[in-house]
């Protein structure tokens, strides 16, 4: 199955993770690659740097900041192909990420046809 | 005793030793518990149709199986892409040859559905209820009665909790020797709350010696 992990970060923890993270994450990375279940991953600048959008009775508004002001913030995304929901449990865990926040693990939709929802 | 009879008999006792078995084999590969359950029932209306007039099968499970299985393939093959469709009716297909080679001898399942039901991405209060209805095969309405829910909210309840089965991926198998100590005590936090229900005069022996294989 496909799955997206969502990264959510508490970007005031994050801000004062140790250098070691970043070695955390090529060996994440490296992992991923190895096991060839991460097709690709972004990683997003803070939410310091986002804009918002919405549009409403035709009039574009544009606002300065995230879409919701909260603690954690969305910060990249990685998409997995793996067997089942407990595999991609276990890369969300092994993802350093999930140190420093929550990681949100959707399947990508599929077409459900007939279905009753 | 005529044949009517003896068929509406047969299905019973089929339905009542095999049910949890059937469903469980049905929806390991599919992971569909739902789809699973309609395809069993129109299985065991086919058999109440067919039997009397044809004469119970010599393996009765075998032929409700077959059925079941038949419906399963119709349904994917109209709701799904061409190639994600045909990928499935071919493992189906597999599977119903294996089936043929054993007659009698239909893989038990229902501990790796026990451990989907019980799955930490289900709602704590939904995997009793779950394990009840997919197992046992009690009805919305019983299952509600002992819960002190309304049946309909109970329907509703376990309709989702099987739709968030199958869309989140949750797997049929038995855990990981590391995450299994903590899995196991969700399906036997589950089991003891469907005895504690009072359901234990009800067919439940295969239950507790399921979850006793895992350990």
């Amino acid at each position: 199955m496909r799955y997206m992990m969502l990264i959510h970060h508490d970007e005031a923890a994050l801000a004062k993770a140790p250098p070691s993270l970043w070695s955390d994450y090529a060996a994440f990375n490296e992992a991923l690659a190895k096991a060839g279940v991460g097709t690709t991953g972004e990683r997003l600048e803070p939410s310091s740097a986002a804009t918002t959008v919405r549009v409403s009775a035709g009039k574009t508004g544009v606002l300065d900041g995230p879409y919701a002001d909260t603690k954690e913030q969305f910060a990249g995304y990685f998409m997995l192909d793996v067997p089942d929901l407990d595999a991609a449990i276990a890369w969300a865990a092994r993802c350093p990420s999930s140190q420093y926040g929550s990681i949100e693990i959707r399947p990508l939709y599929v077409a459900k046809g007939d279905w009753k929802q | 005793m005529s044949s009517d009879d003896e068929a509406r008999r047969a299905a019973e006792r089929v339905a009542r030793d095999s049910y949890g078995r059937l469903v469980a084999f049905l929806s390991a590969r599919t992971r569909d518990v739902g789809g699973a359950e309609d395809a069993l029932a129109e299985a065991f209306a086919a058999a109440l149709r067919f039997w009397p007039t044809d004469g119970v099968p010599d393996n009765p499970d075998a032929w409700l199986l077959t059925v079941a299985r038949r419906r399963q393939t119709d349904g994917l093959r109209r709701r799904q892409t061409r190639s994600a469709g045909e990928a499935t009716v071919k493992l189906i297909a597999e599977e119903i040859e294996e089936t043929r080679y054993e007659a009698g001898t239909i893989p038990d399942r229902r501990l790796a559905l026990m451990f989907a039901c019980a799955h930490p991405a289900i709602e704590a209060g939904m995997r009793a209820p779950l394990i009840l209805q997919t197992i046992l095969g009690l009805t919305a309405k019983d299952i509600a009665s002992a819960f002190l829910i309304s049946p309909a909210t109970m329907g509703q309840r376990l309709v989702r909790a099987k739709t968030r089965i199958r869309d989140a991926g949750v797997p049929f198998a038995i855990p990981e020797t590391a995450d299994l100590p903590e899995r196991l005590g969700a399906v036997l936090d589950a089991v003891y709350a469907a005895f504690s229900k009072g359901w234990t005069h009800s067919r439940t022996p295969a239950t507790p010696e399921l979850a006793g294989e895992a350990i």
